[in-house]
């Protein structure tokens, strides 16, 4: 008897008790549905996180962060970075660049109201190039706007709610220490992980004439090569360890590890938590092989007229077995589709992409295959040994 | 042809042995029309049983064509009952949730034929015992005579060489009765074995060879007086 033959046979049996097999369906659907979801959510929330470290794969960012600073030689405000240490960085081999940005939290004039701290980054050409802004409002700066010492500035929506009254502030003029600064572009908040909630941009050049400063405060290095950049990172720790007679102020953060490291804590994770959710799997299997197991005895007749005009052992085993496994199937792909559903609503509402692999379909066929010959084998292996008389005779 | 030498069927409860059937010896020629009969308990269903490959017996010899069935395993059995042998039962079992031509559908589905086949065949089948109109109809929809005739389509569809059918009529009328038989009748003119087991001397009467099984022995062995009830 063919594959087909049994397969319509077990799709005739499963209809006609609708009901009981949507029930028995449940515990497979649950299981399966939730296994899914909980894979979306974890490969979304991790894609979010990995966003949120917004730096490309080949940069390295050089901190100043002393163990003991009473050891260190150089006092706190000694740990930003100079011309020099930029050019002793550039001279690495495997460094294709070094690049300084400045960071300082100031006060605010704004309306001649009460002064309002605030969080100030100089940018250069690269910083933009990497952090596409996306504007609310106004214009990003230009090239020649970053070398050029022009006062003007860009702010985020946040610091717009915060600092201006929520008024519009394109082209207001506010003051930072003394010295008036036009806003030229209104950006939405940035997600950063790390480093400070930054309100106002500045370029590099208006940066170092308001504040005076010419050394920065963030070095970020990008590598020639994503393999050297564990070299590269020791390199330049090192360098900057020696030149600054520090042992070990000067540290590397690498953020292909850190994403490495977030990958791993996320799918650990989710490898737990479906793993849980993978049990009720098996209880769905337990309910399978139980109603199973009732149909069987109720089909004793028919299982004994069907030995009676030919069935053999084999025929009755696996008649039952692809009925278990086609249940199951079913049950898995009813999970599949609410899953998806479920998780793309979920993804909708926090905001991450719908991340749905094809390997869910693993987890929506061939598990729940498994557990259908599993739990299926029992109910056949009784079917397949009714003697055909005792089945006939069976009220 | 049929051939049974030496059979005995034990059982065993409990301490007890039982013998259900006692050193029976039969020969069914082919083209018989053959009747077990026999009160309830004497173990004719048994030797039924024996003789459709449904049991085996304790001891004995039983050869059906060529084949000697004591050294078949139960797939070759099955092979056995599936092409060589159509039953129809005194409840007539046909599958509830299916339609007459799906029950029909069965022994074929078993056998292998391909599914137009099938079709075509059923449709033979049930015309042969006059219901081709109830093709598409649930066993529950028609009667319980229709229900027999839908048993023997489905016995003959694999155009097996023996028919066994046991108490064919126990759960029908007089007149439902004589029609059935009279299928039977057909069938045996168109060569076909046919072997009844009854407690009924009316239907053991449509047999040309007849067998009384008493306390699991055949007690008399006669060929009576056939009723000729054909038209």
């Amino acid at each position: 008897m063919s594959f087909i033959e049994n397969f319509k046979m077990a799709l005739f049996s499963i209809f006609s008790h609708k009901l009981r097999s949507v029930l028995t369906m449940l515990g497979i659907i649950i299981g399966v549905s939730s296994v899914v979801i909980i894979v979306a959510i974890g490969k979304g929330g991790e894609h979010l996180l990995k966003s949120q470290i917004s730096s490309s794969e080949n940069n390295l960012q050089i901190i100043y962060q002393p163990n003991n600073p009473t050891q260190s030689p150089n006092n706190i405000t000694d740990g930003n970075f100079n011309n020099s240490d930029i050019n002793l960085l550039k001279s690495i081999p495997e460094v294709e660049d070094a690049v300084g940005l400045s960071s300082r939290v100031v006060e605010l004039e704004y309306n001649k109201t009460a002064n309002e701290s605030t969080t100030v980054l100089s940018v250069n050409h690269n910083y933009i190039k990497e952090h596409n802004f996306e504007f609310v409002n106004g214009i990003n700066f230009t090239r020649k706007n970053i070398s050029s010492g022009e006062r003007i500035a860009i702010v985020n929506q946040e610091s717009v709610k915060r600092l201006f009254d929520s008024q519009n502030p394109l082209g207001e003029i506010f003051w930072l220490s003394g010295q008036p600064i036009k806003v030229i572009g209104i950006t939405k908040n940035s997600k950063e992980a790390f480093g400070l909630d930054t309100d106002i941009y500045l370029p590099e050049s208006t940066y170092k004439v308001v504040f005076n400063e010419n050394n920065y405060n963030q070095l970020t290095l990008k590598v020639k090569d994503a393999d050297s950049l564990k070299t590269a990172g020791e390199k330049a720790q090192k360098l900057l360890n020696q030149a600054h007679n520090t042992e070990d102020s000067y540290q590397v953060i690498n953020f292909k590890e850190i994403s490495k490291g977030i990958e791993n804590v996320t799918s650990t994770m989710t490898l737990i938590i479906s793993s849980i959710a993978g049990i009720s799997l098996v209880v769905g299997g337990v309910g399978v092989m139980n109603i199973m197991l009732v149909s069987v005895t109720e089909r004793t007749r028919e299982i004994g007229v069907r030995k009676a005009l030919g069935a053999t052992k084999q025929q009755i085993l696996t008649q039952f077995l692809i009925e278990s496994v086609t249940i199951s199937i079913i049950g898995g792909l009813l999970g599949v589709v609410i899953g998806i559903g479920i998780s793309t609503i979920i993804s909708l509402v926090a905001g991450w992409p719908v991340l749905i692999s094809w390997s869910i379909l693993i987890i929506g066929i061939i598990f729940p295959m498994i557990i259908g010959v599993l739990f299926g084998i029992i109910p056949a292996n009784k079917a397949a040994k009714l003697t055909p008389i005792e089945s006939l005779r069976y009220e | 042809m049929i051939s049974l030498t030496e059979i005995f069927k034990t059982y065993q409860i409990a301490e007890d042995k039982i013998n259900v059937l006692n050193n029976i010896n039969l020969t069914v020629e082919r083209g018989d029309f053959f009747a077990i009969t026999g009160p309830s308990g004497s173990g004719k269903t048994t030797l039924m049983n024996i003789i459709g490959c449904l049991d085996k017996p304790s001891s004995g010899t039983f050869m059906l064509d060529n084949i000697n069935i004591m050294n078949c395993n139960e797939q070759e059995l099955a092979r056995v009952r599936n092409l060589s042998i159509g039953f129809v039962f005194q409840n007539f079992h046909l599958l509830p949730r299916m339609s007459v031509i799906e029950n029909i559908h069965i022994p074929m589905v078993y056998a292998g034929v391909p599914k137009k086949e099938r079709d075509s065949k059923a449709k033979i089948a049930l015309e042969k015992v006059g219901l081709l109109e109830k093709a598409n109809f649930l066993p529950s929809e028609i009667s319980g005579g229709q229900k027999q005739r839908v048993a023997i389509a489905r016995a003959i569809v694999n155009e097996p060489e023996i028919i066994l059918a046991d108490e064919p009529t126990g759960a029908l009328d007089t007149e439902t009765s004589m029609t059935i038989m009279n299928h039977f009748l057909h069938l045996n003119n168109e060569g076909t074995t046919i072997i009844v087991v009854t407690h009924e001397k009316d239907i053991a009467s449509f047999a040309n060879n007849q067998i009384v099984v008493r306390d699991g022995s055949i007690v008399n062995t006669e060929a009576p007086h056939r009723k000729d009830r054909l038209s």
